[in-house]
């Protein structure tokens, strides 16, 4: 006991001193204190996600190497439905070939070459189409347990279906690849009043999926197809096979601000499919042998038409990504997350039957690219409905780059792919 | 050994809500005193308080039991408020006073207590405010929390004789105040 008086009162005054606490003192500590990584288990608990996606639609810009832009494709798929995307059936895009058409002679126009189509638009032009997968999946069927307490994104499976695809040009065959896809992710579940903080831990998100690719295009409609025509040449193939992925990313988020975090991690991807050609031609392309420009055309006496089935094709791609999540968004009602980030094929092979597009024939073999830097981003929002559904649209973007130095000398194209996507999910 | 508090505790850490929320409970309002106490800002006390009471959590780990959590919990939070005077201060907080004045200074008043005192708890918070951080800080220290000068000394990384002058001042201060 101090022998001061002053310092007795001091302590009689504020030695036991209580003062109201404000609720949301509570609420902000027990935020911080639930986000950290679990440290006990829980008991498991079963979930069933189920998602629609109501609209989805892509659209693809040519831009040359002399940075000029260029409408390209443009893909509509509306009420793109769950039913469509289970029974692996593709539904063959609808080509605007008008809209290219008006492009191209538009481009020729400008460079006063029309009798060298130098830049054609096709669709095997457009690359590397992969829509950018951002968490907020809209479509899907799955289910799966949960393990852990406060589970981060790890650990829970869950199968959902992005309408992925994937478009090689092993030099002249177009591949399509859509596969379900599933991630390892936590359910689309509305947070709790006590838990809607931000994630703050790292996570390692784990993905893989398998799939079939079907395609079966219809849409001949001329019997005199030369290489110009190409995309209808392509489109007279059928194809069907299936496909797999895996991919890790791990995600750190970065204390600098609220919500922003960084992740890097790789994507495998490989398909086997069985390819038929049919395809009908005239005219075969006669090319400058230095500068692999087309000089002309020579006509065949006779139309031909070639058909070899069960072609096998197998593409096989090793990606590694980098990017930067915000979540500036992220309360009871909505989140909002935005993307940044980029690819890089490090190993891409194709192998198989390819066909020739010079010499309108196939040729066996394989081919390799790698070494494409693809930069990519997005916006998600998902808006919840109810405690159990959300609405989810999202947006992303990606420029892909390719060499088409077989065919027109040493060009590198370039290639802009959007893709908007509304649907529903709900979680049970 | 605290059976009841350490069952308490344990809880906390397997992500019991409930216990969660019993712990904030129960000792929020006496921890909120202590921010108070060190801090002459309510809105600066207020986040040093959710500072402490998250450390508090992430540390109960080490609770073994060996004290009862009111002490332990009251501890932790002591030490944050003084790291959050720390870090909000450009200022050097806790200076040191080493000369021979200082002690004789310290020595004179230390011995001028004849008159009765006494506050209230508003009254006693009100006069701390107008103290400088560092005499306010030491005479918490040493008249509320009955730190001994050694402690003082460790705790602040200053001299004995240092925590000394800052008690008499701070309570040659006060009675200026009190005037």
């Amino acid at each position: 006991m101090s022998k001061f008086k002053i310092d007795e009162a001091l302590k009689k005054a504020l030695g036991d001193l209580e003062l109201p606490i404000d609720k949301s003192y509570w609420q902000g500590i027990s935020d911080s204190i639930n986000s950290k990584p679990p440290t006990s288990r829980r008991r498991p608990f079963l979930w069933v996600f189920i998602g629609v996606s109501l609209v989805s639609i892509s659209s693809y810009y040519l831009i040359d190497a002399n940075k000029t832009a260029q409408l390209g494709l443009v893909k509509a798929d509306p009420l793109h439905t769950q039913s469509k995307n289970y029974s692996s059936t593709v539904k063959e895009a609808t080509h605007d070939t008008s809209t290219l058409n008006k492009a191209n002679n538009n481009f020729m126009a400008k460079t006063g070459q029309h009798n060298i189509p130098k830049l054609t638009i096709y669709k095997h032009d457009i690359s590397n189409l992969r829509p950018t997968s951002l968490t907020f999946g809209s479509d899907g069927l799955g289910m799966g347990k949960d393990n852990f307490k406060n589970t981060p994104a790890i650990l829970s499976p869950r199968i959902s279906i992005f309408a992925s695809m994937l478009v090689q040009e092993p030099d002249g065959i177009t591949t399509i690849i859509r596969y379900p896809e599933a991630t390892y992710k936590r359910p689309i579940v509305r947070p709790q009043k006590q838990n809607h903080q931000l994630n703050t831990a790292s996570e390692v998100l784990v993905s893989g999926g398998f799939g079939f690719v079907s395609e079966k295009p219809t849409d001949i409609t001329t019997s005199s197809i030369t290489h110009k025509d190409y995309k209808k040449v392509w489109s007279s193939s059928t194809s069907k096979g299936i496909s797999y992925n895996l991919k890790m990313e791990y995600y750190q988020p970065l204390n600098i601000i609220k919500g922003i975090g960084i992740s890097a991690g790789a994507n495998y991807i490989q398909s086997i499919q069985q390819i038929a050609f049919n395809y009908i031609y005239s005219e075969i392309p006669v090319r400058d042998s230095a500068t692999k420009q087309i000089l002309g055309y020579v006509k065949l006496p006779n139309n031909s038409q070639q058909i070899i089935p069960n072609s096998n094709v197998t593409n096989t791609e090793l990606t590694l990504l980098a990017r930067v999540y915000y979540t500036p968004i992220h309360s009871r009602l909505m989140d909002c997350k935005v993307l940044f980030g980029a690819s890089v094929d490090v190993y891409s092979k194709s192998k198989g039957v390819f066909y020739d597009i010079d010499k309108a024939n196939t040729i066996e073999g394989s081919r390799k690219h790698s070494g494409m830097l693809i930069p990519e981003w997005g916006i998600a929002f998902r808006y919840y409905l109810s405690e159990h559904s959300s609405l989810n649209i999202g947006y992303s973007g990606r420029i892909s780059k390719w060499n088409l130095s077989q065919y027109r000398g040493n060009v590198i194209n370039r290639g802009l792919q959007q893709n908007l996507q509304i649907g529903i999910g709900f979680n049970f | 050994m605290n059976e009841n508090d350490l069952l308490l505790a344990r809880k906390c850490l397997d992500g019991d809500r409930d216990a969660q929320q019993k712990l904030f409970n129960l000792y929020s309002g006496l921890l909120m005193g202590i921010c108070r106490r060190y801090i002459n800002n309510n809105a600066e006390a207020g986040d040093a308080f959710q500072e402490g009471f998250i450390k508090i959590f992430n540390n109960l780990h080490n609770y073994k039991g060996n004290a009862t959590l009111k002490t332990w919990s009251h501890s932790i939070m002591t030490n944050n408020a003084i790291d959050f005077l720390r870090k909000q201060r450009t200022k050097n907080v806790f200076i040191q006073i080493t000369t021979e004045f200082e002690e004789t200074y310290s020595d004179k008043y230390n011995n001028e207590e004849h008159e009765e005192i006494s506050f209230t708890s508003d009254e006693a918070i009100g006069l701390l405010d107008q103290l400088p951080d560092q005499y306010r800080t030491c005479l918490n220290l040493f008249a509320v929390d009955g730190y001994t000068h050694a402690e003082i000394s460790a705790l602040l990384g200053i001299s004995e004789s240092s925590s000394r002058s800052n008690v008499a001042r701070a309570r040659q201060l006060l009675k200026k105040k009190m005037k």
